[in-house]
């Protein structure tokens, strides 16, 4: 050996070189007390490489789960309209298959007597297959040529229309575990309604839905051109006059608008479309309409999937109270479809809270996801009242947040390095927003205070908040890897303060430095 | 004897015969060229633990991990077709991670951002509370030490030292050369080394 090489040190410890190189460097170690240094250093590397190999990281894949199912189903939608000759080949085949059967059958003798020794049926073929049906209904119609009343246990089948009354309500059970809650004067189609793949169309009204976690092709539901993409959750869609409004309670789904990129609704959000340009305004699901829906919930039912495709049983869904699992496990096999652990997030500046107020009973309740944020704020403990507790009880996600809305309460205020405000207490929700998009622009999640920010930026008489606003979407736009969008924000930013605070970072940025 | 040395004497490994395992994801790759989506959903099913775990330790953050998945997923189902078959599949897709974490990474250096400032949760294996708890506080400390290095080394040392790929799988995976790799690998190396040093002494003072 000719000199110290930390790398043949290594190679060494990690026995990566051959028998003769192996005793050269043994040999050399005997002799070098810098090199039986390295030796130790590179131990301990090696020792804490291999300890990092065992932990495995809480991973919550949800949203690539569903992301893969959009994907999916968005080829298959263009494949299908892609090859429209593959389709009408596919169909001719299909007619002269039918018409040969049906000329082999009227050709066949009619059958003798009935075999006494004829094999049993398998088990299989006698087990009863799970069907769609009604569980509850008054006022609640199958719509067709005949307008016919559906009672409980009535089957259903795909392509069934329901319909309920102006004072209706209906309670249905899909094949696959899910349960559906129509409201009044609602008309709901069950395009299709089997085991292994749920496809719904609200043409108008309200319906709950509380997805079972089976595995499945899909579960989607149309509305006025939107697509609400599930995967196991509790959630609704109204279809209304003014647009689309689709709630969560548990879990979170994917919702499409025509021709654009899908964005997610995650539990305890309200996601408002305007059908016309199809913008979207998130709010805050009030924990009365989170208790609301998660009545329908699905009860534990056990389906089995049928044989084709070889996959594995369906999942048994989740009750409504039950304990929710652990994240999924990076090293492990995680489970896709569970709901994500964290606290319900305000979306929108004040200006545009929820126009339908909460009862006066929960309204204190609605605080904590406001005092649970990691922005830091000094305030009051909350303490559900005594006639939410029950409401309290039935969301596993308030009862989690409520020990950190309790620690933030006491939380001293630390400015955060770098960051755009200078408010270390927000005295209105204007700041707290403001400083939740800035901690949010930090974590690089801030995509969903854009509109607020908007708002804000847009309202001169805000004066420094308006400021800050403008250069924090462009701060976003640039983290979200949207040049053009950041540069225009940065450009719109210098044409109304040229002498601001951030123009030179602005000035920068548009130069290309 | 020199590291030089070494690199010449190493530059004509010989390729790892594919395992049945391998060969699976091969007839599912062949089934997504062909628009077969289910044999692509069967893909992600099959792989996603293991490009969950390799975006992890290329990225050190759990935060942006899901974002990160879902961007492999997308630029696989882009990049699958021009798959030849030379390689294994698995190499091919941690092209793919690589080319997904390098982009972040970079994204995070430009903006002077800490990886490391938000580091996840983490549990061991092992069932003994203290060993978990000492496994956790290593695995810290390789995540501190590796945002030392550059994110071109990471790629390269992670691949090596946490994904057990050989070079040339790295080369392959990296679409760079042997000898880059083993360059690369070489100085990770006596960077991580010195972090982890200086990670240490720290800790002890």
């Amino acid at each position: 050996m000719t000199r110290h090489d930390e790398s043949l040190v290594w190679q060494y410890a990690a026995r990566e070189l051959d028998t003769a190189d192996a005793r050269l460097m043994q040999h050399h170690l005997t002799e070098c007390p810098d090199c039986q240094e390295k030796l130790t250093d590179v131990r301990t590397a090696l020792g804490a490489l291999k300890a990092a190999r065992a932990v495995k990281a809480v991973v919550d894949l949800e949203g690539s789960e569903a992301t893969v199912a959009s994907l999916v189903a968005r080829r298959r939608l263009h494949a299908g309209s892609a090859r429209p000759w593959l389709v009408g080949l596919g169909g001719g085949l299909v007619a002269v298959g039918v018409a040969l059967m049906v000329f082999t059958l009227a050709r066949r003798p009619a059958p003798g007597p009935v075999d006494d020794e004829l094999p049993a049926p398998t088990v299989a073929a006698v087990q009863p297959r799970p069907e769609s049906s009604v569980e509850k209904g008054s006022g609640l119609f199958r719509v067709g040529a005949e307008q016919q009343v559906m009672a409980a246990g009535t089957r259903l089948l795909s392509g069934d229309v329901l319909k309920t009354g102006s004072k209706g309500e209906g309670v249905v059970r899909l094949s696959e575990g899910s349960r559906l809650k129509l409201s009044g004067d609602t008309q709901l189609s069950l395009t299709r309604a089997e085991a292994d793949e749920v496809a719904l169309t609200l043409e108008r009204g309200k319906v709950a839905i509380g997805a079972s976690h089976a595995r499945r092709k899909g579960f989607v539901v149309h509305a006025s051109g939107l697509m609400v993409r599930v995967v196991g959750t509790v959630f609704s869609v109204a279809s209304t006059p003014e647009g689309i409004e689709v709630a969560v309670a548990q879990g979170r789904v994917a919702v499409e608008p025509p021709d654009t990129l899908p964005v997610f609704v995650n539990a305890g959000q309200r996601a408002r479309f305007d059908t016309h340009r199809w913008r979207m305004a998130r709010e805050k699901l009030s924990v009365a309409q989170s208790a609301e829906l998660l009545q329908v919930a699905v009860a534990p039912v056990t389906v089995e999937r049928p044989a084709a495709g070889g996959h594995a049983p369906l999942a048994v869904p989740r009750p409504l109270g039950e304990e929710r699992p652990l994240p999924a496990r990076v090293g492990s096999a995680p489970d896709m479809f569970q709901p994500p652990a964290e606290p319900l997030a305000l979306e929108v500046p004040p200006a545009q809270q929820p126009v339908v107020e909460p009862e006066p009973a929960v309204r204190e309740t609605l605080q904590v996801p406001l005092l649970s944020s990691p922005v830091e704020s000094v305030g009051q403990a909350v303490v559900a009242p005594p006639a939410a507790a029950g409401e309290w009880e039935a969301m596993p996600e308030a009862k989690a947040a409520a020990p950190q809305a309790s620690e933030a309460a006491t939380a001293v205020v630390r400015p955060a390095v770098g960051r755009l405000s200078d408010e270390a207490i927000p005295e209105d929700a204007e700041a707290i927003f403001l400083q939740r998009a800035e901690a949010s622009l930090m974590r690089g999640t801030c995509q969903r205070y854009l509109l607020g920010l908007d708002e804000l930026a847009s309202d001169v008489k805000k004066g420094d908040r308006a400021e800050r606003a403008r250069v924090m979407r462009a701060r976003c736009f640039d983290a979200s890897m949207k040049p053009r969008e950041a540069s225009d924000e940065y450009r719109r930013y210098l044409e109304s303060y040229p002498g601001g605070r951030w123009a030179t970072e602005a000035r920068q940025i548009l130069s290309g430095e | 004897m020199s590291a030089e040395a070494l690199f010449l004497r190493d530059v004509a490994p010989t390729p790892l015969p594919p395992t049945a395992a391998d060969l699976k994801l091969l007839t599912l790759v062949e089934r997504v060229k062909n628009d077969d989506l289910a044999a692509f959903e069967e893909l992600y099913r099959l792989t996603r633990d293991d490009v969950a775990r390799t975006l992890f330790h290329l990225v050190g953050r759990s935060s942006d991990l899901d974002d990160l998945v879902q961007e492999t997923y997308l630029k696989l189902l882009k990049a699958v077709h021009h798959f030849k078959g030379h390689s294994r599949f698995r190499t091919f897709l941690y092209g793919v991670c690589s080319n997904v974490a390098l982009m972040q990474l970079r994204w995070w250096r430009r903006r002077r951002e800490d990886p490391v400032d938000e580091l996840p949760e983490q549990t061991a294996t092992d069932g003994d509370p203290e060993a978990a708890a000492q496994a956790a506080e290593a695995s810290r400390l390789v995540q501190r030490a590796l945002a030392s290095l550059t994110a071109r080394q990471r790629v390269v040392f992670v691949y090596h030292e946490l994904c057990d790929l050989g070079p040339e799988e790295i080369a392959e995976a990296t679409g760079t050369t042997y000898n880059t790799v083993r360059s690369r690998l070489h100085s990770a190396r006596l960077q991580f080394t010195s972090a982890m040093r200086g990670l240490v002494g720290e800790g002890s003072r």
